[in-house]
């Protein structure tokens, strides 16, 4: 029978762990009856007592490495040590026969939590903690996700930087904060934004994982955090580094009371650095730098309380607690040229005339000192006078977090837990910088735009486990969230440039009913409605007015253990999602009363607008003898759209002043992708929204549905004699639905409208490969991950933001095309681990190498454009319209990024084109056939230890060559020669060559000027200081 | 959908800023250079007799060796060029083009009265020169092919001949396309606009680069320069380095004319006979009963320009052929005989191949309004050397071409234009129009 100090959950992503076993008379063979067993680890002990059958089972442990102890009285204690229960798993000790004298037993070995070893495990997880996690992070108190997450096979780091799982999209990671979602609402990326703090354990589950994980495409990442523990616990952390300024200090401390009932775990960190952009000691304008980041400061607060109350402390209270801000300061590599809105310090603006494009032209296209001087007044965020920008915020990113979870163990075999969490996190800031205005040469597109993005997500869970008998155990897992994404952001310049400041539709081109800029002039259109003045031009941007979605989910879950070789996980989920999209106050329509309201009616049926999925999940493991085990995973998941690829509503604001100005004569507003048609406008306002939302805006909904993910695995795990453990998963994943982004139009300002669609496929083959050594107070021990990946998709390589939004030409989906995404690279391997001496000495070396990116699509790319009336694969060449230019970075046409020139003394033609040079890579004919150069980077710390004491030194970036990770990019100012050899003009950016800002560059920041590529140098080696204080 | 913000982030040149970089010690994987210096340079000149008046006819090929990326191709996509020889260039100064080359009209304004015509360096230079910044030695012909900062050459057109045209609105002037059924790389009777491609807002663009209305045949006839057997002449091709101002390979190759004898003069364009064929469109046929006098080849071409092509507001062709994208085509004599372009060898349409001369009814019908037959020029052209073995594709992949004559150097005669107007039913030769050739000559990529 049970009796349990039970306090965590049974929450998806593997926060809690079951132990279950069966107790014997060794004399009489028969079962002992109301033996008692503890279990007791650091965060909580856990006691139950045996049944008629000699069985027990203790439900919702805390995932953690315990010390079981059986107590018969009359018989010799039995004590089993290093007993780790993993999450979502039931950890058996078998069967314990118990004697009057003091014997060993034999049969239970003991794993670490960060062992690969995890002979029982149904799904593929793993968790990273203790030991483990210092190995791999080099220090405590290093607050680095991706260096954590490294540690595990199978995880891997996008070209961005962000983690993927089995080289799926970074949108389909799910992100956990101590078992709960914590994804964010508007692009599914992670909440915490590549930080940590208190972490206790990482737990990673890859694939579908079982039935109580939901909305997840290739795994769960779930970050745990510290609890209090008796003995008490603390820390003091103070650091610094260089050569850039890299400052930290925090401090830790967990507690619990002797009878378990109160704990709890406080920590705050802060830190203040610069980031590193390029060789340090460099100017920063050497590497097009401006405007960048110069300073960051991140403030990151958690506490973790528990209370612990009823009959043996069987009920428990959690309040989880966590608030982070990280604010990004500006002005990195100067601001020459530039100024910035006096209303929006976030927003940098290009004014006409300061900063030539160096097109050779008097006045840049579209922003002529002439445009300028018409703005002036009429746009709030355009200065009536130039100010110099400063280093002032122009970003802030706050998190806040709490979660309120209660756990009953209701009895010996029934485990509740219910957890209500309510979050939010913001990314405020401003989009564009002026680096990408003078690159562009000042493209309508790349000018700055302010925006909010992120949003709340608010939500209960709710699990029932119930154990029936030795080998049956069920679980229901249900979910209820509502999340609200946020982004309400404006372009400044977009309305002022389409009522004709330079814009397709200026004044002489306008039809009749259009608003012009003249409308705002003085005997203009307005003026009659405003003697006083006329207000200024209302912003247009996005705004999804209140739009919020709602997702659910059911899980039903039953662990059936036949026999103690045979573990199998079976289950079902159910899960659906509501989109409740915001109303749009400028549409009138009274044929249209739907919102949103520039789509084709069919766009919002059930299934795009209320999907629903159900998703098997089965699982079968078999324990060979102690040291080998065999598993094998099928399971179906599902990722709902998040805001971001659901939908764009246009949004118009500061348009008061004009809700109740008569629309012009003829105006007309509406959509005419909505075959209800356009229909008059009803006031000024409406005039002004319409001409935003039909010249600038992508649709506000796409006819979309969930992408569903198919996972197969297959583990085989080994623990050799001396301890070291062996994890090989091969696997397969087959998405389906997912979503793919096709080009709707290209807009006269340079910028793109896109379309989403379920065309997109991914199908991965892969294996992860982990080894680890047994943890020892004093020696060698480490860790070896890796994991190689064959990624095949419908996106060519690389794209930006490839590992997100993919985007891909209508005649590559149409045709069906895959490439080998370039996001992830085929190899990764993270070596890492530590050497302790006897005197508290310890030097902790990490490798991390990948294999390169690729980079390249194949000489044949899908044409954008029909040929004879049919899509075609053709050559990829610096053809203008016709042919599809993803030439092998951007998904952007043009020319400049082709791979491949023809001859013109006989260019041929698209089918056939006559290519006389290149820009001199090896050319693969099959897509990501080339590999950029590998990666290799080496992280040290050497450590001291002295009673409380601790000194350290952290090196990163060992080797120091900051082109580690870095990711090719085309160089757009290329001119091939012939065959690869540069031309005259190659490298000589005139934006680049023409600004003062570069009048002090050193030399070698030209190295790559006249390469066909070029490379973003990311940072140098740098060290860290620190010191820490055990309290 | 997605928000506008992502797409403008992924427009591709966010990272550009930031990436004007290098570093020691790293350089990316892999690129391979070519050895430019071992392009093949093939150089040869001859007299021109431009419908009686004499000139300088010019041969240039400049390829990939047979090591090289592409055997046969053009030695480079950048060169500059200079021709010096025993000449002087005419007193007055050509008008320079945007990219600051004169050499349609004229010598640059530093160059007249000089013998070396020069080019203008792609660094910047906005002085004007006969080549400027655009013209270069390509695989065949002296052309303004050089690519430019934005990766696409300056011109897919080749030079509107003759050059250094000084007559007002030359009514001879031509731009030497060829088309089929002589130039068809497919041998689809449709030439090289053989693939229908609409545009992305209208308009026709037939799977080849922009402009591209026929294979380049790579012919440089000087007028106003007398040829002189004095002196040889010298074309120096300079291929620059990857930092203005320097040089990766600079070839040279001269030659001095054997003798100033004019081929035979074709005073006349040929005679054009239309007729329909069973399906009702119109076929061209031209008969020469002989080459013109030393000539051992013969072009005739024919360019189609659609209907009322002097129309302010030019209607629809059936073909799309118009004032601004004529049709082209091209029949090729080795000797004495009859060559007919067949009724349907026009551009590929929406709806398949068109034909080669509109008549009234096909371009009513596919204007939707009554509209003439289309107006079509003819001219011939003769050689003593293998033009048309030299061209491409037919010398596609040979880096050394045999570009000389049996007479030891390469004369050209070149007869006028004659202009066939709808006539009634059929055509009828009138004088050559002016305003629509030079609408033809000014287009560019």
């Amino acid at each position: 029978m049970l009796s349990s100090a039970a306090l965590p959950s049974f929450a998806a992503g593997g926060l809690s762990g079951n132990l279950s076993g069966t107790i014997t008379d060794a004399a009489t063979n028969q079962p002992a009856v109301n033996a008692t067993v503890t279990a007791v680890a650091p965060t909580g002990k856990y006691t139950a007592h045996t049944d008629a059958h000699g069985h027990f089972s203790i439900l919702g442990m805390a995932v953690d490495t315990y010390t079981v102890t059986v107590m018969i009285p009359g018989f010799q204690n039995f004590e089993l040590g290093g007993v780790t229960i993993q999450g979502d798993q039931t950890v058996s000790i078998g069967s314990i026969a118990m004697t009057h004298t003091p014997r060993v037993i034999g049969g239970v070995r003991s794993h670490s939590a960060s062992s690969v070893f995890q002979p029982s495990q149904t799904t593929d997880s793993f968790t990273i903690s203790g030991e483990r996690a210092l190995q791999t992070l080099g220090k405590s108190f290093n607050t680095n996700e991706n260096d954590l997450l490294l540690a595990v096979p199978g995880v891997t780091l996008s070209d961005t930087g962000t983690a993927t799982i089995r080289g799926g999209l970074t949108t389909e990671v799910g992100y956990q904060l101590d078992g709960v979602n914590f994804t964010e609402p508007f692009f599914s990326s992670n909440a915490s934004q590549g930080r940590f703090a208190g972490l206790g354990s990482l737990q990673v589950v890859e694939g579908a994982g079982d039935a109580t994980q939901g909305d997840i495409g290739r795994g769960v990442i779930n970050i745990v955090p510290k609890r209090g523990t008796n003995p008490a616990f603390g820390q003091i952390d103070l650091e610094d580094g260089f050569p850039n300024k890299d400052q930290q200090a925090g401090i830790e401390y967990g507690w619990a009371s002797k009878d378990g009932r109160f704990s709890d775990y406080i920590t705050a960190i802060n830190y203040n650095q610069s980031p590193y952009n390029g060789y340090s000691n460099a100017n920063a304008a050497a590497y097009g730098n401006y405007f960048g980041i110069s300073n960051q400061l991140s403030n990151q607060f958690l506490n973790n309380f528990t209370f612990r109350f009823g009959k043996d402390n069987n009920q428990s209270l959690q309040v989880l607690y966590m608030y982070q801000n990280l604010r990004d300061y500006g002005n990195y590599g100067g601001s020459q040229g530039l100024s910035y809105y006096p209303g929006a310090p976030y927003a940098y603006n290009p004014v006409a005339g300061l900063v030539d494009n160096g097109d050779g032209t008097p006045n840049d296209p579209g922003y002529g000192p002439g445009t300028y001087g018409r703005l002036v007044g009429l746009n709030p965020d355009v200065p009536s006078n130039y100010l110099a920008q400063g280093a002032q915020e122009i970003a802030a990113d706050p998190t806040r977090f709490l979660k309120l979870e209660y756990d009953n163990n209701l009895n010996d075999s029934t485990f509740l837990r219910v957890s209500y969490y309510n979050w939010e996190t913001l990314q405020t800031g401003s989009n564009d910088l002026g680096s990408n205005a003078i690159a562009s040469g000042l493209a309508l597109g790349s000018y700055p735009t302010e925006d909010v993005e992120g949003g709340p997500r608010v939500g209960v869970t709710a699990d029932l486990t119930k154990q029936f008998g030795e080998k049956n155990t069920v679980t229901i897992a249900t979910k209820y969230e509502t999340s609200h994404p946020i982004w309400d952001g404006y372009d400044p310049n977009a309305m002022m440039y389409l009522l004709g400041a330079g814009g397709p539709l200026a004044d002489a081109q306008a039809p009749a009913g259009t608003p012009t800029l003249s409308d705002f002039m003085p005997g203009g259109y307005l003026s009659q409605y405003f003697p006083n003045g006329v207000p200024q031009v209302p912003l247009s941007g996005i705004n999804y007015n209140g739009a919020y979605f709602q997702e659910f989910g059911i899980g039903l879950r039953w662990q059936w253990n036949p026999s103690p070789k045979w573990k199998t996980d079976l289950g079902v989920r159910y899960d659906g999602q509501n989109q409740h999209w915001g109303s749009n106050p400028f549409n009138t329509n009274p044929l249209d009363v739907n919102n949103p309201s520039d789509v084709n009616p069919s766009g919002l049926a059930n299934q795009y607008v209320q999907p629903r999925e159900t998703e098997p999940r089965a699982a079968v493991t078999y324990l060979m003898d102690p040291n080998d085990s065999l598993r094998f995973g099928y399971g179906r998941s599902v990722v709902f759209l998040n805001a971001q690829t659901a939908g764009t509503p246009a949004g118009l604001y500061n348009a008061a002043p004009f809700m109740n100005i008569p629309a012009q004569q003829g105006a007309m507003c509406g959509s005419g992708t909505n075959p209800k048609g356009f229909y008059p406008c009803a006031n000024y306002a409406q005039e002004l929204y319409w001409l935003y939302d039909q010249n600038f805006d992508a649709p506000d909904l796409g006819a979309a549905l969930p992408a569903t993910y198919s996972n197969y695995d297959f583990t085989y795990q080994h623990q050799f004699s001396n301890g070291m453990a062996l994890h090989v998963t091969p696997f397969y994943a087959l998405d389906t639905n997912t979503p793919s982004f096709a080009l709707v139009r290209s807009l006269s300002t340079g910028s793109f409208v896109f379309s989403v669609n379920n065309q997109g496929i991914n199908r991965t083959t892969g294996v992860e490969f982990g080894l680890s050594t047994r943890d020892v107070p004093v020696g060698a021990s480490g860790f070896l991950s890796a994991t190689y990946q064959n990624v095949l998709g419908s996106t060519p390589p690389l794209g930006q933001d490839e590992d997100s939004l993919p985007v891909n030409g209508s005649g590559s989906l149409e045709l069906g095309d895959m490439y080998r995404e370039g996001y992830v690279s085929p190899l990764d391997l993270r070596i890492g681990g530590d050497y302790k001496f006897k005197d508290g000495f310890r030097v902790s070396p990490v490798v991390e190498i990948t294999a390169g990116y690729p980079y390249n699509v194949g000489t044949m790319v899908a044409s954008s454009a029909t040929i004879n009336g049919q899509f075609a694969n053709v050559p990829q060449v610096n053809y203008g319209a016709g042919t599809t230019q993803i030439p092998g970075f951007e998904y952007s046409s043009g020319p400049s990024n082709a791979t491949q020139y023809y001859d013109p003394a006989y260019a041929g033609n698209s089918y056939d084109p006559n290519v006389a040079a290149t820009r001199g890579t090896p050319s693969s004919a099959s897509s990501g056939g080339q590999l950029w150069k590998p990666n290799v980077e080496l992280n040290l710390t050497l450590e001291y230890k002295h009673k409380r004491n601790t000194w350290g030194v952290q090196f990163q970036n060992l080797f120091g060559n900051a082109y580690n990770g870095a990711i090719p990019i085309v160089n757009p100012y290329y001119q091939p020669v012939a065959n690869g050899l540069s031309g005259p003009q190659t490298g000589v950016n005139p934006y680049v060559a023409n600004s003062p800002a570069f009048a002090n560059v050193p030399g070698d920041a030209y190295a790559f000027k006249n390469g066909a590529y070029l490379l973003l140098p990311l940072r140098p080696m740098t060290t860290t200081v620190y010191y820490q204080l055990s309290l | 959908m997605l928000p506008k913000k992502r797409i403008q982030l992924g427009a591709g040149l966010a990272a550009i800023g930031l990436a004007a970089c290098g570093g020691s010690g790293t350089s990316p994987a892999g690129v391979t250079t070519a050895a430019v210096g071992a392009n093949v340079l093939q150089f040869a000149a001859g007299t021109a007799n431009i419908a009686g008046t004499t000139g300088l006819n010019v041969v240039v090929t400049y390829r990939q060796p047979s090591s090289g990326y592409k055997a046969g191709d053009s030695g480079s996509l950048v060169n500059s060029v200079s021709l010096t020889g025993p000449f002087t260039l005419p007193a007055t100064a050509g008008t320079a083009d945007p990219y600051y080359s004169t050499i349609e009209t004229g010598p640059g304004p530093s160059e007249v009265g000089h013998s070396t015509m020069g080019s203008t360096p792609q660094t910047g230079s906005t002085t004007a020169t006969t080549f400027g910044q655009s013209g270069q030695a390509s695989g065949l012909g002296l052309e303004p092919y050089n690519y430019n900062n934005g990766s696409v050459p300056d011109s897919v057109a080749p030079y509107t001949l003759p050059l250094y045209d000084t007559t007002a609105n030359d009514p001879n002037a031509f731009v030497p396309w060829g088309g089929p059924p002589a130039f068809d790389p497919n041998k689809d009777g449709e030439g090289a606009r053989d693939l229908y491609v609409p545009q992305p807002s209208s308009g026709w663009y037939w799977g080849v680069p922009v402009g591209t209305l026929g294979i380049s045949e790579g012919i440089d006839v000087f007028g106003g320069i007398t040829p002189a057997t004095s002196a040889p002449y010298t074309l120096t091709v300079t291929v620059p380095g990857q930092t203005a101002g320097t040089t990766t390979a600079t070839q040279q190759a001269s030659f001095t004319l054997k003798s100033t004898n004019l081929l035979g003069t074709l005073s006349t364009a040929p005679t054009v006979t239309t007729a329909a064929d069973a399906n009702g469109n119109t076929t061209l046929s031209v008969t020469l009963s002989s080459l013109p006098a030393g000539a051992t080849e013969a072009y005739v071409q024919i360019a189609d320009y659609g209907p009322d092509p002097t129309a302010s507001s030019q209607p629809t062709s059936c073909n799309a052929a118009s004032a601004t994208y004529p049709a082209y085509y091209t029949l090729y004599f080795k000797g004495p005989g009859t060559q007919t372009v067949t009724g349907m060898e026009g551009p590929r349409g929406a709806n398949g191949q068109t034909p080669s001369i509109c008549t009234a009814g096909q371009n009513t019908a596919a204007a939707g309004a009554t509209t003439d037959a289309d107006t079509f020029t003819v001219q011939e052209l003769g050689f003593d050397y293998p033009a048309y073995e030299a061209s491409y594709p037919n010398s596609l992949s040979n880096p050394s071409p045999t570009i000389l004559g049996a007479a030891g150097q390469d004369d050209i005669t070149i007869s006028p234009v004659a202009t066939y107007a709808p006539s009634g039913t059929t055509w009828a030769a009138t004088a050559s129009n002016v305003r629509l050739l030079r609408q033809a000559a000014i287009r560019r990529h």
